[in-house]
């Protein structure tokens, strides 16, 4: 037993040797954990495998061979458990057009079997709390970019997932939304749900993931916080952007 | 290109390029051309051949008789060319595409137009011309080349139905606005195709003898065969049998109410279409009559969710409704033969009733089960896919069971046994019809199934025809009391037996 677990910590998610392959190996043996409580920003270049690699975490597609626990419960082997508690936001909202929010949070609090009275409060606090209350009764069709994005996080939040995973969650943002979705996410946090995202905004990697794990060609890079990864990358005080771009040049090694 | 840029034939060159390339794009099954000729050389064979075999050395001469035949001809092709004119073109003005570089562009908008216009005559010129050829061709070279001038007789057609498809789509606009005009026009294009179905069905719905009277009881026409084969109405009859003049004055007419048209709408085409561009845009503020409840289990919230999508789809209500419009009529002749105990029609109804609702069922099941616009939603829920699947199964079948409750019951009531055949018919080939859409139907966004016939994989609506004949031929064949019902049924549940094997298609 490690100290960590001695004190209550528990791994929300451990990934062991991830494969998968669509004719050429898009994951190859990628393993990596994630700590209870922690924002994790998953980065690589175009087609290293983030979101191959999430799709497989949440359910959406089959691994080839290894192995995904998600706080214990073994993915692979009981993955209704493991998708009850984690909720997943890809790049591109999945939102019903013709649905009004309340209705597209009525039908995902369903899908997720919470009680008819948690769901609608929970519903109203969460549009409240991305300012969509006065839009709760509009289809989604005339939404802009940043109001379906933010449509599609509070139906992530609606069944309060302890791990929630979000893909390029800040593309196409106004600033405005996107520091509302930055907000959001902190304090998810904070309230003790642990959060993965994938980005290309370095600097938003910089600024609230706890650790970062870096993958390229389906295999992890370098994982830890940003003074790990400067030591890692012989960048005494470079950006995120110098590490990750220093690291992700080609003759980079793996992370043993 | 060989035309100078932004010339008309520059921008029809470029229009054409586009869509024989989306053809070439368009790919399918290795198997599906080889079928489709395989079917049309059938039809030629099995139609075109017997009926050119029979006409041959048979002339066309115009009498008032011929020249009624005409006319109902071309008011039938002109009503369906209408009807499939008038939803192109109000989608023409919705759909952007390319219509922002080229309104952005210095070339005509006017010129934009036309084009876009010729697109949609073209089109409805072809599916006709495809649909009539297997019967023309064999005509054509059993001694009637002549007749062929069907083709230009379509062409001359397809122009005027487009224009006035074009000329309605943008009243339309005007009067109702965007968004009303487009639901307005596209139910009123299934109304079009289904009118004439209507009508045939008419002596059967109100009885022979009832028409008859009514026909006998209207005053006597003078008629004069011989000057009013002088008149335009002559002109259809006139230009099938090779009157050179008759002809082009059908096609001069098609260019002229072609050309009005597109100069009436011509300046407002590019203020319409980018109106219309801005209902996607604009948030709505229509508030839902419905307040969510956040009850019921996720059957019911899948099954609600369901209605309301396709409730909120004008598209693909009158996909649906192309359906009921054949449907209604047939359950409502069903009732009208079961209640004058017409016993030999009661079978036969019940069959058609039964495989037509397979059908509605169908295409309900295939926009629901396979037209899911958020499979990744569902994929990362912990609900049971085959929950999901079964509550969807559920949601295609209810608003044909509610259209269907009412004249089934009254069957039941009239006719004890064709009634319970019909019930059991109709449940039998609803289910049988969800697990073809289950198991094999490609998933596809719903957008894909917004066009009629889009979307639908050809391999599920075959298996479907085969399944829903047997079926139907059971439920028949139980109506009338015959112990050969279970033929076909052993061989439909055989067959629903081994699909129920294969691993859903959809990616719920």
């Amino acid at each position: 037993m490690t100290i960590r677990d001695a004190l209550g910590f528990r791994d929300a998610l451990v990934v062991r040797d991830l494969c998968k392959a669509f004719g050429k190996p898009a994951v190859d043996r990628l393993s990596l954990t994630v700590r209870g409580g922690e924002i994790y920003a998953l980065l690589g270049k175009n087609g290293a495998g983030k979101t191959t690699t999430l799709r497989m975490i949440v359910g959406l597609l089959k691994p080839d061979a290894g192995e995904i626990r998600v706080f214990g419960v073994d993915a692979l082997v009981d993955p209704r458990g493991a998708k009850q508690i984690m909720a997943w936001v890809p790049d591109e909202p999945m939102l019903y057009d013709r649905l009004s929010p309340l209705e597209y949070l009525e039908f995902v609090a369903g899908l997720w079997g919470i009680e008819p009275k948690t769901a609608r409060d929970g519903a109203e606090t969460l549009l409240k709390w991305l300012d969509l209350w006065e839009q709760r009764h509009e289809r989604c069709e005339g939404f802009s970019r940043g109001m379906k994005q933010k449509t599609a996080l509070a139906g992530a939040l609606i069944h309060d997932p302890r791990l929630l995973i979000l893909d390029e969650p800040l593309t196409g943002l106004d600033a405005a939304a996107a520091r509302q979705v930055k907000d959001v996410l902190t304090a998810r946090a904070r309230a003790g749900a642990t959060v993965i995202i994938t980005t290309h905004i370095l600097e938003v990697a910089e600024r609230i993931a706890d650790r970062i794990g870096i993958i390229q060609r389906g295999q992890l890079l370098a994982e830890g916080d940003l003074a790990e990864l400067r030591l890692r990358a012989g960048e005494g005080k470079g950006t995120l952007e110098d590490v990750f771009l220093e690291l992700t040049s080609d003759g980079a090694a793996p992370a043993k | 290109m060989i035309f100078p840029a932004q010339t008309l034939p520059w921008l029809l060159t470029h229009e054409l390029r586009l869509t024989w390339r989306r053809l070439l794009n368009k790919r399918g099954p290795a198997w599906r051309a080889p079928v489709l000729i395989g079917l049309f050389l059938l039809a030629a064979l099995a139609i075109g051949g017997p009926l050119g075999f029979a006409l041959r050395g048979i002339g066309l001469s115009v009498t008032s008789t011929t020249i009624f035949a005409g006319d109902a001809a071309m008011a039938v092709f002109l009503l369906w060319m209408l009807s499939q004119s008038l939803a192109a073109a109000i989608e023409a003005f919705f759909t952007r595409g390319d219509l922002d570089l080229l309104f952005s562009s210095p070339v005509d908008p006017g010129k934009v137009m036309v084009v876009r216009c010729l697109a949609i005559a073209t089109t409805v010129f072809t599916g006709f011309a495809i649909f009539v050829s297997p019967v023309m061709i064999p005509l054509a070279l059993m001694g009637h080349a002549g007749w062929l001038a069907l083709y230009p007789i379509l062409a001359a057609t397809a122009l005027t139905a487009t224009a006035m498809g074009l000329i309605l789509a943008s009243i339309l606009l005007r009067l109702l606005g965007p968004r009303r005009a487009r639901a307005t026009a596209q139910i009123m294009a299934v109304a079009l195709g289904g009118i004439f179905f209507i009508a045939g069905q008419l002596p059967n719905m109100v009885g022979f003898s009832k028409l008859k009277a009514w026909v006998i009881a209207q005053p006597p026409e003078p008629r004069n065969a011989g000057h009013l084969a002088m008149t335009v109405l002559a002109w259809p009859i006139r230009a099938f049998s090779g009157d050179v003049g008759s002809l082009g004055a059908m096609l001069m007419m098609g260019a002229f109410a072609f050309s009005a048209a597109t100069l009436f709408i011509g300046r407002r085409f590019a203020t319409d279409s980018a109106a219309a561009a801005g209902v996607a845009s604009t948030p709505t503020k229509k508030r839902d009559a419905a307040s969510s409840s956040f009850a019921g289990g996720i059957v019911v919230l899948t099954i609600r969710k369901e209605l309301r999508l396709l409730g909120r789809d004008v598209t693909l209500i009158a996909t649906v409704l192309f359906r009921l419009v054949y449907l209604v009529p047939l359950a409502l002749i069903l009732v009208r033969n079961a209640d004058q105990h017409v016993a030999k029609l009661v079978p036969i109804g019940v069959g058609t009733v039964t495989f037509m609702v397979g059908q509605t069922v169908l295409t309900l099941a295939m926009i629901m089960i396979a037209g899911e616009d958020s499979p990744d939603l569902l994929g990362s829920s912990p609900a049971a896919a085959q929950t999901l699947r079964r509550a969807k199964m559920a949601a295609a079948i209810l608003p044909v069971a509610m259209v269907m409750a009412a004249p089934l019951m009254i069957l039941m009531v009239l006719e004890p046994l064709p009634g319970v055949a019909a019930v059991g018919g109709c449940g039998a080939i609803a289910i049988a019809n969800t697990l073809i859409a289950a198991r094999l139907q490609k998933p596809a966004p719903r957008a894909a199934f917004r066009r009629r016939g889009g979307g639908a994989s050809l391999t599920a609506a075959m298996v479907s025809l085969l399944i829903s004949g047997l079926i139907a031929a059971a439920t028949g064949m139980a109506a009338a009391a015959s112990i050969f019902a279970l033929l076909p049924l052993i061989l439909a549940v055989g067959g629903l037996a081994v699909i129920n094997e294969i691993k859903p298609a959809s990616g719920d």
